[in-house]
């Protein structure tokens, strides 16, 4: 049987969902596009002044961030006060069961939609801080840096660029997937090298140097990712 | 303008240990793209005779980098360092999501240029040749000549 979750995180739970329905559609990854349009399919007439209020900038600012949903697992929060590193097996038990009670299954039409949004607010949550980059990215923009959005942002930083070059021509210059397997092994070194420097500068609070790594991160797992997808002449195409 | 998808054109490289050759290397650290461009440029008249690009990124980079190489083939160095990002973006229709993809070219064709100037400090000089063709004003002068003193 599954443990059930302690009262006080549901409670809380149930606080950052009606939180996150504020929020503007737009901006939330659910996996019901139109849980508005489903509402007043579902009570066309009762109308709950919740959904009747636009959003406020002031919900931005919310203390409320991921870290909150995993009170257990994640108890002091982000960074500096909480550690960069996520202990991933207690992460997925934790998202397991607060899943569990979250899904939309489980509950009666009247509180559906809630469960629905909630269960999409644990997913992404989950999805964020159980990935490295996403989690480095997710903590960047708690404080204002948005990396990952900065379109005309350049790197300043030619030995990267080096680096990367050098590394892409020998995965396009690979023969067959024996040529991959050290470079793999090089890259994951890269990875949780870049993991570690992310570690110590987010426990130092060190928001540029969490930034500058942020970065290397993003190429390296972009490596990773052509290193994984590769094919015999088939070219580096990435997608995003 | 598709066909610069499908269909890149100039991908290569040339040794860039040729004093002739000047290298662009630039990254968006947004999507994690890397763009290496690379111009040949004939001493004589300044004109950009040969250029080879690498991109490792998404679609629109890497025909952001094509439709570069097509476009200053040929091209004097100053009329190079005047290419906007907006004409590529325009040429190929971007999506205002993918305008970091035309900057990234814009930059690249500006540092291979500086790279160049750098190699070749005599380049921009105004004592090259008797012609009496007004000599060209160099836009990204100001930009090298820090680099060109520190080197």
């Amino acid at each position: 049987m599954m443990r059930p979750t302690s009262p006080a995180a549901m409670a809380l739970l149930r606080s950052t969902v009606s939180e996150a329905s504020r929020v503007p559609l737009r901006t939330r990854q659910t996996a019901t596009p139109c849980i508005f349009c489903a509402n007043h399919k579902y009570r066309s007439h009762s109308a709950p002044q919740r959904y009747s209020s636009t959003s406020s900038k002031a919900d931005a600012s919310k203390p409320h961030t991921h870290y909150s949903l995993f009170p257990e697992s994640l108890p002091a929060g982000p960074p500096p006060s909480g550690r960069f590193h996520v202990d991933l097996p207690s992460l997925k038990k934790e998202f397991l069961q607060l899943q569990a009670q979250a899904h939309p299954d489980r509950h009666p039409p009247a509180t559906k939609i809630k469960a629905q949004a909630l269960s999409a607010r644990i997913n992404e949550a989950y999805k964020t801080l159980q990935n490295p980059l996403l989690r480095a990215q997710y903590l960047l923009s708690l404080r204002g840096i948005d990396v990952h959005v900065d379109e005309s942002a350049k790197v300043e930083d030619p030995q990267l660029l080096m680096e990367v070059l050098e590394a892409r021509e020998q995965i396009e210059e690979a023969e067959n997937e024996e040529d991959l397997v050290e470079m793999k092994a090089q890259n994951e070194d890269r990875i949780a090298n870049s993991v570690k420097i992310l570690e110590e500068a987010f426990e130092k609070d060190d928001v540029e140097g969490a930034k500058h790594e942020a970065v290397r991160l993003r190429y390296w797992i972009n490596i990773e990712d052509s290193l994984q997808n590769w094919e015999k002449g088939k070219p580096v195409v990435l997608a995003h | 303008m598709l066909d610069h998808y499908s269909k890149p054109r100039n991908v290569g490289s040339m040794p860039k240990t040729d004093t002739d050759v000047g290298t662009g290397l630039v990254g968006a650290p947004a999507c994690g793209d890397v763009m290496k461009l690379q111009i040949r440029v004939d001493p004589t008249n300044n004109t950009i005779s040969d250029v080879k690009f690498k991109t490792f990124g998404c679609g629109s980079a890497i025909a952001s980098s094509s439709y570069m190489t097509e476009l200053v083939r040929g091209m004097t160095l100053e009329e190079a360092a005047r290419i906007r990002n907006t004409d590529i973006a325009k040429e190929l229709c971007l999506p205002p999501v993918k305008l970091h993809c035309s900057m990234l070219a814009e930059d690249a064709i500006k540092s291979a240029i500086s790279n160049y100037y750098t190699k070749n400090p005599s380049a921009r000089k105004t004592d090259l040749g008797g012609t009496s063709a007004p000599l060209p004003k160099v836009e990204v002068e100001t930009i090298t000549e820090p680099k060109a003193a520190t080197a």
